[in-house]
C-alpha cells in the first residue's frame, strides 16, 4: 500500500471540501444522508410514518446529493482498495466483535442525530465556518473519545 | 514462539494487541504479528520505533507480518 502523509491528505480534503460547496451549496456531511437513505428506505414499507416523523417534516429527505455522496465514498474507498491491491474481505474473528460494532455503530448514529451531524458535518464543516455548536461538538467528541479509548482495551 | 493473529480486526485492535502482548515479554523474546489491516502496517512500526523494538515487515498481498524483538 502507498500512503501519502496527513498533511498532503489534509490539503486534498480540504479541496475537495471547498469543491462540494462551491457546487453543491452546502458543506461536507455524512449522517444527514444516512438518515435521508433510511427515510427512502422506510417510504416502501411505511411512508406514512416517513411523514409523520417530525425530523423529516423538518428536514424533508429530498436532497439525493448527500445520499449520492455517501455512497461515493464508499465507491472510492473500495476503488482506492482494489488500486492498492489491499482489498480483501476481513472477517474479525473473535464474534464479539460483532455486536460491539453493532452497539458502537448504533450509539454512532444516535449522536450525530442528536447532534446535528457528525464529525464530518462539525469537525470539517462546521469548525471551518466558526460555528460555536461545533466548537462544543468538538470537544465533546474528542472527550467521547477518550473514553472509548480506556473502554476497548478492556474489550479486546 | 508469540505468535498473535489479528486478521479482520481493524485499528485500533492490532496495535493494542500487540502493546498488551509486549508488556508481558522479556527482552530478547520475540513476537509475531498477523494482521490484514494496512493502516496496522503503519502505527505498529511507528509505537515499536519509539519503544525501541527491532521489527521486521514481511507482505504476502494484502497480510502482511510483522516480527518484533522486544528489547
Amino acid at each position: 500500500m502507498r500512503n501519502i502523509s496527513h498533511l498532503k491528505g489534509g490539503v486534498i480534503i480540504a479541496l475537495l471540501n471547498i469543491l462540494i460547496f462551491i457546487t453543491l451549496g452546502k458543506p461536507w456531511s455524512i449522517t444527514s444522508g444516512e438518515s435521508h437513505f433510511v427515510a427512502y428506505i422506510e417510504n416502501f414499507i411505511s411512508s406514512t410514518h416517513v411523514s409523520s416523523n417530525l425530523y423529516f417534516q423538518e428536514y424533508i429527505p429530498k436532497t439525493t446529493w448527500r445520499v449520492i455522496l455517501d455512497f461515493g465514498i464508499v465507491a472510492g474507498a473500495f476503488l482506492g482498495a482494489i488500486a492498492g491491491k489491499d482489498f480483501k474481505i476481513r472477517i474479525p474473528q473473535n464474534k464479539w466483535r460483532f455486536l460491539q460494532v453493532l452497539i458502537g455503530g448504533l450509539f454512532m448514529g444516535f449522536g450525530a442525530r442528536l447532534a446535528y451531524g457528525c464529525n464530518i458535518g462539525h469537525i470539517m464543516s462546521g469548525v471551518p465556518q466558526l460555528a460555536i455548536s461545533s466548537f462544543i461538538a468538538l470537544i465533546a467528541i474528542a472527550g467521547g473519545a477518550y473514553v472509548g479509548s480506556k473502554i476497548i482495551v478492556r474489550l479486546i | 514462539m508469540n505468535v498473535i493473529d489479528v486478521r479482520g480486526d481493524i485499528c485500533p485492535v492490532p496495535l493494542l494487541k500487540c502493546v498488551r502482548e509486549i508488556k508481558k515479554m522479556k527482552k530478547g523474546e520475540m513476537l509475531t504479528v498477523i494482521s490484514d489491516h494496512p493502516p496496522a502496517k503503519r502505527s505498529i512500526p511507528i509505537e515499536m520505533t519509539e519503544q525501541g523494538h527491532k521489527f521486521k515487515i514481511y507482505e504476502n498481498g494484502p497480510e502482511f507480518k510483522i516480527e518484533i524483538v522486544v528489547n
